[in-house]
């Protein structure tokens, strides 16, 4: 990306006499941090799908330059390098680009909180900034919506966010299934009172509200009919917000939720509800097939497929069809209204083409039906088929005489066999496979909300319950064997996720107190106040609190200093944190062999495994009987990497030292124990 | 004497930044803007694409004369660039071939000096070799200046050569031969090839006297006179010039028309107006400061209908309203003078016009009652046909019913030398919440909504044009096209 001086001199000197004041900057979040989307986001990125043939990253970029954003910071996680090559070559790295784009990665973020974090630690931010996902479809100037915001915020000091809102009739299609939202506005329907996350399997029960609400609003409208598309207008005192609640995840179920419960905050979140114009958010599978079919019929106009967001030929002719040039249709070949096709796509002799989208150099065969299919790209549907509001994703290949029913999800490259009949339950991907053979990635969800969202056909039924997760896309495609059968909610027990996301956040606060130099005592506290929150064992506290110092150890040592200083520096400063979690032997042993575990396969392991053995033989965390239990534990045992093996090697000085230290010294206490005995 | 205010942000911005960035930022730039249709309307990126053929045509490489064909390559390609953008935004092609007219018409004019009158040819020859896309031994080889099939190749394959011709001919009124490029393919004449270096010339004049065929008694283009070096002029200040009166035109436009307008409206007529053109609205209150009538407003809704009433509810933002009634003191004969408050307030109702606001449905029958309908355009085609504020046909089909003329006012920079063959691609479909709020579940999925935005009115339902440039009937318009294009044909589509 472009330095920021390089661009802000020439291009942007425009802008500024318009506004003095800082740039006005958007935060994405290009990753849904869910699996919705699975199996077609284990090769492609969400934000990079094609929506009505364009990437849905498109959508949210001219949304924000529509909104004269002038700085974008693209944060991203799962497949973050596609991202960043996409970016890299599309039209917003160009000069001529209506704002500077970052694309920012970091592995930690695993969620929106994370994001935020990291916001707060980077000091990108000064004003106030929007944020919105990756994944936005709107028309809607930002403008109206920000001088409103600023008026607030002068107004009310307090006032840390405007969100925009959507008020929808209750069986709008483009209401996210399986998921609500309850908000309460006070009586002029601008100032958020409470918001509650709710699940529609369990709207029976009861939702608390703080006491005091009654009495500061006697006037409160409950409304559930938002359609909320998470575009935000934060204040730059929300992310410090994030980091001192450092499990906060969501940006409404956590963040929203938490800031309006907490009376001690005393902050004021504000409402803007759409009164015209589009905006949408594409969560769900439901919600792109309905977002689709709002782009096609223009009601996202101008973003529509013949404004040609990506350089393409799209030419719009009555009763919403989309063609781009070089479209090959047979004679006998029907398009129906709401359809998109895109070039080098050729259609066969009697095929119906209802509603369907199409992408580029597709060849669909002779006698075909498609009924509102959503095909992507080089996808070959062979004659006779039959394919009903399904998403075929690029390079597919389905054999003749295929059925392939709603809700169907084909991922890249599968090839169908020919007459089979694909189920709308069904979800074909080639990942993980070597060979041609298919992987069923079956969602195999038996609960109520999945029997009642299957019942509504299409699309619909995808909604996949276990959202919010903190897992991204990514995260988990090393862990598991994708060959087998694989639910799409929880892989893990309970149990294990847990103490996984409490070692991540553990490892992610302890690194940050590090590097910003906190006190030990803060660090402390925040364990403990993490650990007790997530119930979660001294083991992890130790595998963390291991991770975090060596990470920061060797971070430090990238910058020249001498390993041994620098071990003795820091572990004399945290002292009392290890203190707090080492008790017993087994303790000492657990906590070396997670150290060595950290240094393997790092540079001047070996030296520092032995430095910080050292220091903790001397300041008395480890005695000779853990250090020798360590060095014994797994001495040629199994499990332990040649790597391991390697880190090992460098301390062995330093136990034989102990070894021998310790000869000596049993035969002392011997004496000694012989004395007693006398 | 625009009032600021009137732009909206997006273009007021891109005209500042403009002038700050390359050329081909602004060109990608603008493109995003006409994308996002943050810029719309005739005008609007009428200005916007002439402020930056300004800045493209100032930064461009090719700034001499033996470069111009060069110049007109690359304006022809920002032209196509531009048109991909929005193809439904005419006017882009318009202004994009007014600029291509500027450059040739300097071509020519730098052409005709003395001595090099009539040698046209020669001076294409040399510029046309310069480019290197065509044969390059035009220089190099004077013998080449000897009459061979090849040498009229590349007039052959470029049609901008023919441009010149055209223009030229058009603009001097002085006759040329038309074909002395036949004279040259039939091995009749050398070409003399005046190009920069002494040796050039005088190989060719010496080929020249090689070649003992006599000359047409009107090529005097082999005085003695020809013998002053080939004067490689700069053309680019002068089409900055000429881009300059165009963007000029485009702000005293409205005035311009609006001169017609005593001759249009007579007392005590009533006028049926559709559109909310600023040209329209000038065009209205510039008839009222002489005459009393009745003006009947179509609603235009529902995409135009804010706008509609804006003509009424607002002061005009164009005209100075020089010479406007204005009791108790007298009209600022003074341009410089600024304007009152009360003619910077002065709307259609202020100034004493009777306005009746209908809905669209009511035109019919209004119809009998009025004694004209008075149209703004989106852009005029070349056949006489138009596109305008949907609604219009309607309108103009009921008019035509009732035998009452159809009056389109318009500049003349909206007129396209396009033939309408598919006027459905020229039309834009609008957002479909115009219509029907998005939120409303029942509807949406469930109804099909479409909400175009623009209505094709075929020439046959116009009666009259009236434009900056003098009134036409729809019948003549062809030949305004060819005096503001001539008979090149630039293909930007």
């Amino acid at each position: 990306m472009a330095p920021a001086s390089k661009r802000g001199t020439a291009k942007k000197s425009g802008f500024l006499e318009e506004a003095p004041e800082a740039l006005l900057q958007a935060v994405v979040i290009a990753d849904s941090f869910n699996k919705r989307f699975r199996p077609l986001t284990l090769e492609k990125p969400r934000c990079l799908l094609p929506l009505a043939n364009t990437p849905i990253i498109e959508y949210t970029l001219e949304f924000l330059a529509l909104g004269g954003v002038e700085e974008v910071f693209l944060y991203c996680h799962a497949h973050h390098d596609m991202i960043r090559e996409y970016i890299r070559d599309s039209k917003w790295s160009k000069e001529s680009s209506p704002f500077q784009i970052r694309v920012v990665y970091s592995p930690s973020i695993t969620s929106v909180g994370d994001v935020m974090r990291e916001l707060d630690q980077s000091r990108l931010i000064k004003e106030d900034f929007i944020l919105v996902s990756g994944d936005i479809v709107s028309n809607v100037s930002l403008q109206g919506i920000l001088k409103e915001h600023k008026a607030r915020r002068l107004a009310d000091k307090n006032c840390i966010m405007t969100t925009v809102l959507r008020e929808v009739s209750p069986n709008h299609r483009s209401r996210p299934r399986g998921e609500n939202a309850l908000f309460i506005l006070d009586q002029n329907r601008e100032r958020i009172l409470h918001y509650e996350y709710l699940k529609q399997s369990d709207s029976e029960s009861a939702v608390f509200l703080p006491r005091e609400l009654g009495k500061t609003c006697p006037t409160m409208s409950f409304q559930e009919n938002f359609l909320d598309c998470c575009i935000d207008i934060v204040s730059f005192e929300v992310p410090p917000l994030f980091t001192e609640n450092f499990d906060w995840q969501h940006s409404r179920k956590d963040f929203l939720h938490g800031i309006l419960m907490d009376e001690l905050y005393g902050k004021t979140v504000y409402a803007h509800i759409l009164k015209s114009g589009y905006a949408g958010r594409i969560q769900s599978l439901q919600t792109y097939d309905s977002i689709l079919q709002d782009i096609i019929r223009k009601w996202t106009h101008p973003f529509c497929p013949d404004t040609n967001l990506d350089e393409q030929t799209y030419k719009y002719t009555k009763g919403h069809i989309y063609k781009e040039s070089k479209v090959i249709l047979a004679q006998s070949a029907v398009i129906k209204d709401n359809s998109i096709i895109g070039s080098g796509t050729s259609v066969g002799d009697g095929t119906v083409i209802a509603g369907a989208t199409i992408g580029r150099n597709c060849m669909i065969g002779k006698n075909v039906e498609l009924h509102s299919a959503i095909i992507w790209d080089n996808v070959v549907v062979g004659d006779n088929c039959t394919l009903g509001n399904c998403v075929v994703a690029s390079d597919a290949h389905i054999g003749a005489g295929c059925t392939i029913e709603s809700g169907a999800i084909i991922s890249f490259g599968v090839a169908v066999e020919k007459g089979s009949i694909v189920h709308k339950t069904a979800k074909y991907t080639k990942i993980g496979t070597k060979a041609e053979d298919l992987i069923e990635y079956e969602d195999s969800e038996d609960d109520e909300d999945e029997q009642i969202e299957t019942s509504m056909g299409g699309l619909d039924s995808f909604d996949d319950e276990f959202d919010y997760s903190d897992i991204s896309d990514f995260e988990d495609d090393d862990g598991e064997t994708p060959n087998k059968k694989k639910k799409l909610g929880h892989t893990r027990t309970p149990s294990e996720s847990e103490a996984d996301s409490f070692f991540r956040e553990a490892y992610n606060s302890l690194l940050g107190a590090l590097k910003q130099g906190h006190s030990v005592d803060i660090m402390i506290l925040e364990l403990n106040g993490l650990r007790m929150s997530a119930n979660a064992e001294f083991s992890e506290v130790r595998r963390a609190t291991a991770t975090a110092v060596i990470t920061y150890i060797i971070s430090r040592l990238a910058g020249g200093e001498v390993a041994k200083a620098v071990v003795d520096e820091i572990l004399q400063k945290l002292l009392p944190l290890f203190n707090r979690m080492i008790f017993e032997v087994n303790d000492q042993v657990e906590l070396l062999t997670f150290i060595q575990k950290e240094l393997s396969g790092k540079e001047k392991g070996g030296v520092l495994m032995q430095a910080v053995g050292m220091k903790l033989y001397n300041e008395d965390l480890c005695d000779d009987e853990g250090l020798l239990a360590w060095w014994n534990d797994d001495n040629g045992p199994k499990g332990e990497t040649p790597e391991m093996t390697k880190v090992r090697a460098g301390a062995k000085a330093f136990i034989e030292w102990i070894q021998q230290d310790d000869e000596e010294e049993e035969s002392e206490e011997e004496e000694d124990d012989d004395e007693d005995d006398d | 004497m625009a009032i600021a205010g009137e732009q909206p942000p997006a273009l007021a911005k891109f005209l500042k930044l403009v002038t700050s960035i390359k050329a081909d930022d602004a060109t990608e730039v603008l493109t995003g803007l006409l994308k996002r249709r943050e810029i719309t309307s005739s005008r609007n990126v009428a200005k916007a694409v002439a402020k930056l053929l300004l800045r493209f045509v100032s930064q461009n490489r090719h700034t001499k004369l033996s470069e111009s064909q060069g110049l007109i390559k690359d304006v022809r390609e920002l032209g196509r660039h531009l048109v991909a953008a929005q193809p439904r935004e005419l006017v882009i092609g318009n202004i994009v071939r007014r600029v291509l007219g500027v450059i040739r018409e300097e071509c020519h004019e730098s052409n005709a000096l003395p001595g090099f009158a009539d040698l046209t040819l020669g001076g294409r020859l040399s510029r046309a070799s310069s480019i290197g896309e065509e044969s390059t031994d035009f220089g190099s080889n004077p013998a080449s200046g000897t009459a061979t099939p090849h040498s009229g190749r590349p007039f052959s394959r470029d049609g901008g050569e023919d441009d010149i011709d055209a223009m030229s001919r058009r603009k001097s009124k002085a006759y040329i031969p038309p074909n002395l490029r036949n004279l040259t393919r039939q091995g009749s004449i050398a070409l003399p090839n005046p190009s920069y270096g002494e040796n050039n010339l005088q190989h060719a004049l010496f080929s020249l006297l090689m070649n003992s065929t006599p000359l047409p008694s009107d090529s005097p283009g082999l005085k003695p006179e020809a013998k002053e070096p080939f004067e490689d002029k700069d053309i680019r200040g002068d089409v900055i010039e000429g881009i300059r009166e165009l963007i000029d035109e485009l702000e005293m436009v409205d005035e311009q028309v609006a001169a017609h307008s005593e001759t249009h409206i007579h007392a005590n007529e009533i006028v049926m107006v559709l559109g909310s053109s600023p040209t329209l609205q000038t065009f209205l209150m510039k008839a009222a400061v002489k005459r009393k009538f009745t003006v009947v407003m179509i609603e235009a809704y529902p995409n135009d209908f804010y706008e509609t009433q804006e003509v009424l509810r607002a002061p005009s933002k164009t005209t100075p309203l020089v010479g406007l009634k204005n009791p108790g003191k007298p009209s600022p004969a003074n341009k410089d003078e600024p304007l009152t408050s009360a003619e910077l307030k002065a709307t259609l109702t202020s100034v004493g016009v009777e306005t009746i606001l209908i809905p669209d449905s009511a035109v019919p029958a209004v119809m009998s009652r009025v004694n004209k309908v008075l149209m703004g355009s989106h852009v005029i085609l070349r056949n006489g046909s138009m596109i305008t504020t949907a609604g219009a046909r309607t309108v103009a089909r009921c008019a035509q019913e009732h035998s009452i003329p159809v009056v389109v006012v318009s500049g003349v920079y909206k007129l396209s030398p396009r033939y309408p063959f598919d006027p459905d691609s020229m039309l834009e479909t609008g957002d479909s919440s115009t219509l029907i709020g998005w939120e409303d579940g029942d509807m949406v999925g469930n109804a099909e909504i479409f909400n175009p935005t623009m209505d094709f009115v075929p020439g046959e339902l116009v009666d009259h044009y009236i434009t900056n440039v003098g009134g036409y009937t729809p019948q003549n318009l062809y030949k305004l096209v060819e005096e503001q294009y001539g008979s090149v044909i630039d293909t930007l589509e």
